[in-house]
């Protein structure tokens, strides 16, 4: 799903104070001018936000933090609800997509930081599905459920950095911007997250 | 199998992610937009944080203003300098106002001399007596009699002096003040009869000198007659020498002295004020003086015994027994027939004892005195501020006198 509209014409950034007054489609509006509607506390242009990523923060969080459906739709929640708060800060720099997305991963930091959370979210790795499928589907379902499995196990910077960047097709310096770390860092552990991968992968395969 | 990143993020697209179902998508949306709308009504941290600062910061601004409370108060120094004369008896009190320092020195009598040093904004230095305040900078000297203003001299600097009920006075460097002094001159006649109070009241025989200086104490006693508060408290200024000449001499204009209590001049002090002498030398004398005088009055010679008697009221100090020579000099003079030296005598007992047991006698007596020359109003007024004397005798006497002169 792609979430994101494309800027109209002339690049119009004016705040929304009510959606409806503007009779306006919200297929007309932009990202840039929906959150900053939300800067001023135009609540028609966060549910206007939420329709459009929903499936991306959802998606996100789901693959960083493997957990029931009800406590990834509470992060989702606030994430949108951080994002209300946060619109004011938000100066055009990058996608915001990449806003979003990147506030939902620091969500999930904050919200493994414990290490009951973080142990109970590892050992909530769904098992292996077997299924009836010929070989080669087979094979593919299996190195798909290792890399599920080893991107489970990888350590929460590495899985952020590459769920974001390879996953959500996030520019790595935009991901740098919104996880709050240099550039270096981002591509050092993107670096070491696919060779983990890579190794649980093919260490599973021999 | 997996060989580069490409094939790696080709598999990672295949992972699966359950898609929420609609209706729970759409209680998180409102609840988040309940949320959300609620967040904007609820106090931010930064409120917290603000509230937080502020809070402290009265904390503190309350700790610094209990410390400057309990702090003790610096201990008040004088601003004056004073030198007192041996005689003089004075209290002095500072205190700390809320504009300054206020320095009072209260003198009943004596001779008083202030330093006073160049005073901080809101700071005071007076000097107070029962009937005035004299606050200046500098240095001045104050001379007080019977607890009352009798003369302020500025050596250097200024003064102001304020008297109850009159105008300010302002000193400059050099000037001195002397209290108006109405009063008949002590000095001893050139001729005199000595005819008895009976005989004088129908009519004595003077020298020209004493009926000219009696007419000048007429005028100038039915002048301050006049005035209400000296005919019913008869609180007239009291004796000096010098001012007594001059408010006696027929060519100062009467408008001068009627003008105003208080004078002022450029001259030295009043010899009235005469120099601090030991009190026990000054007191044996008085009552040397007084015990001859009335030894002399009994055995009847009025004569000696008024020279006598008026060189016990004269001895300079305060004393309830120079007044009573006073008074009775006055009864010598009057049975000596000297009536004009009878009049200044009573005044200035009347001037000097205002508390005493014979104010009332010598009241009846002066009014006499007067309504002999013929100024019926002066002595009326003499006669009713006998009439509450606690003497009932005195009391009939001054209310037989109104009715005699209607």
């Amino acid at each position: 799903m792609n979430a994101t509209k494309p800027k109209p014409e002339g690049g119009q950034l004016v705040p929304l104070r009510r959606l409806d007054e503007r009779r306006a489609a919200v297929s007309d509006i932009s990202d840039e001018a929906l959150l900053a509607a939300c800067g001023v506390g135009d609540t028609a242009a966060l549910g206007a936000l939420f329709d459009r990523h929903h499936d991306a923060v959802y998606r996100l969080l789901s693959r960083l933090l493997r957990s029931e459906p009800d406590e990834i739709d509470d992060l989702v929640q606030l994430t949108f609800l951080e994002v209300w708060r946060s619109a004011k800060r938000y100066r055009g720099r990058g996608a915001v997509r990449s806003f979003l997305l990147g506030i939902a991963a620091n969500v999930v930091r904050h919200h493994v930081r414990g290490a009951a959370r973080r142990r109970a979210a590892l050992v909530d790795v769904p098992a292996p599905a077997c299924s009836g499928a010929p070989d080669a589907v087979a094979m593919r379902a299996q190195l798909v459920q290792r890399l599920a499995i080893a991107l489970a196990q990888l350590p929460l910077d590495l899985r952020a950095a590459y769920v974001l960047c390879d996953l959500e097709d996030i520019p790595g310096v935009e991901a740098a911007r919104v996880l709050g770390i240099r550039a270096g860092t981002l591509w050092r552990r993107l670096h070491e997250a696919r060779r983990a991968l890579r190794e649980a992968i093919d260490g599973g395969a021999r | 199998m997996i060989e580069n990143d490409d094939q790696l993020r080709d598999l990672a697209s295949e992972l699966p992610w359950e898609r929420p179902e609609p209706a729970r998508r759409d209680a998180v949306r409102s609840a988040l937009l309940v949320a959300a709308s609620e967040s904007d009504r609820r106090p931010t941290m930064r409120w917290y944080v603000m509230c937080g600062v502020f809070a402290a910061g009265a904390l503190a601004a309350a700790c610094v203003l209990l410390l400057l409370v309990q702090k003790p108060q610096p201990y008040v120094a004088s601003a004056a300098r004073i030198d007192a004369s041996e005689a003089a008896q004075l209290e002095r009190k500072v205190t700390r106002t809320p504009t300054g320092i206020d320095e009072v020195v209260r003198v009943r009598a004596g001779r008083v001399n202030l330093g006073v040093g160049a005073l901080r904004a809101g700071d005071h230095v007076r000097v107070a007596t029962r009937d005035a305040e004299v606050e200046g900078e500098g240095q001045y000297e104050v001379a007080v009699q019977a607890d009352r203003l009798s003369e302020v001299r500025v050596i250097q600097g200024h003064a102001t002096i304020r008297i109850t009920g009159q105008q300010s006075v302002f000193l400059a460097s050099g000037q001195t003040w002397r209290a108006t002094v109405i009063t008949g001159d002590l000095t001893p006649p050139r001729q005199h009869v000595e005819p008895s109070p009976a005989t004088s009241s129908t009519g004595s025989v003077s020298s020209s000198a004493d009926r000219i200086g009696a007419q000048e104490v007429a005028k100038v006693r039915a002048r301050h007659i006049d005035h209400p508060i000296a005919a019913t408290t008869a609180t007239f200024p009291r004796a000096a020498s010098d001012q007594s000449n001059r408010a006696a001499a027929p060519t100062e204009h009467p408008a001068v002295r009627d003008k105003s209590a208080a004078s002022m001049s450029s001259e030295e002090p009043a010899a009235s004020i005469s120099a601090p002498q030991p009190i026990a030398t000054a007191r044996k004398q008085l009552e040397q003086h007084f015990k001859t005088g009335m030894q002399l009055l009994k055995a009847g010679n009025p004569a000696a015994a008024s020279r006598e008697l008026g060189a016990a009221a004269d001895a300079g100090i305060d004393d309830p027994l120079a007044a009573d020579a006073r008074y009775f000099q006055a009864v010598a003079l009057t049975k000596s027939g000297r009536k004009t030296e009878a009049e200044r005598a009573l005044v200035a007992f009347l001037d000097h004892a205002p508390t005493s047991i014979r104010r009332g006698r010598a009241a009846v007596m002066l009014a006499r005195l007067i309504a002999e020359r013929g100024d019926i109003a002066a002595a009326r007024a003499w006669f009713e501020s006998a009439l509450g004397d606690a003497d009932a005798a005195v009391a009939a006497a001054a209310k037989a006198g109104i009715a005699a002169r209607h």
